[in-house]
């Protein structure tokens, strides 16, 4: 008699998320102590050469090929890079010029604020009630974060 | 306004403006490649600011390992969240988590760097998550 395979304690897109959560939480703190030492210029040149033990597993993945535009997705994909740079740059000088990780962290983190806004405009999307509501609610956070 | 918090406002909008460009991209190829694409730009940005900037290459191996530890974290966090959402995450769900990743930052800030923030402040961190939380309720109609 067949037996199903054990489920496992926990689902692995949970398991993944909580990676990013804390992934993401200790750059903010690295962030910070790197901008003590070094200047924010120095801090994303030298950024990609982290990156590159995330980048060579990907490359062995076999997923690669997929896709209906190659072209136009590398493109975009590509400015996401450079816009993400840029918001680096801007983040690490934050950062440099007094900003604590406590607060700018979290200021930074209603990107998601621009991006319901623009997925309006681009996108054609609409926006629900919940959305407006954390539109006027991440306004609130940034006067309370910025005194 | 001081200049951090402007600048603070320049990374939101420029990071805001990378979830069209990212959605655009996972549109037309696999979050794979979409990654290595934006992993890419990276080199070509710190190209662009050596002649411009001064860059100083850390004497100390310590000091670099710290700044490569940056790319490491944003980098693989990047990745998981690609994974979480492929792995059978919902959008809804995934998203909301995801941002409530200053959490993790303010605690690890006061307990190994000492920042220590006023209640005032600490209120609109939470209403930065609650905020997170009700504008990524969209991705649960996609």
């Amino acid at each position: 008699m067949k037996t199903a395979p054990p489920r496992p304690w926990i689902p692995a897109w949970l398991m993944y998320s909580i990676l990013t959560v804390f992934l993401w939480g200790a750059w903010g703190i690295q962030s910070k102590a790197a901008v003590d030492r070094v200047s924010p210029w120095t801090n994303q040149a030298l950024f990609p050469l982290g990156l590159l033990p995330a980048v060579f597993p990907i490359l062995a993945s076999r997923n690669l090929k997929r896709g209906t535009k190659p072209g136009r997705g590398a493109a975009y994909g590509f400015i996401t890079g450079l816009l993400g740079g840029a918001g680096n740059i801007a983040f690490f000088l934050s950062l440099d010029m007094g900003g604590i990780a406590s607060v700018v962290v979290p200021l930074t983190c209603m990107a998601p604020l621009v991006t319901v806004v623009l997925a309006t405009v681009f996108l054609g999307e609409t926006l629900t009630r919940a959305q407006w509501a954390g539109i006027a609610v991440a306004l609130a956070a940034i006067v309370l974060l910025s005194v | 306004m001081s200049a951090w918090i402007w600048l603070a406002i320049v990374a939101l909008v420029f990071w805001g403006i990378t979830g069209i460009t990212q959605k655009l991209s996972t549109n037309y190829v696999s979050s794979g490649t979409s990654f290595l694409w934006f992993a890419a730009a990276f080199p070509c940005i710190s190209a662009a600011l050596a002649p411009f900037v001064a860059v100083e290459w850390p004497g100390d191996f310590r000091l670099l390992g710290l700044i490569a530890l940056g790319g490491l974290l944003n980098g693989l966090g990047a990745w998981t969240s690609f994974t979480a959402l492929e792995r059978g995450g919902k959008a809804s769900v995934v998203i909301p988590l995801i941002y409530i990743y200053p959490l993790v930052t303010v605690a690890g800030a006061w307990f190994l760097l000492g920042e220590r923030i006023g209640a005032r402040q600490m209120t609109g961190v939470f209403l930065a998550i609650a905020a997170v939380v009700l504008l990524s309720k969209e991705a649960a109609r996609e």
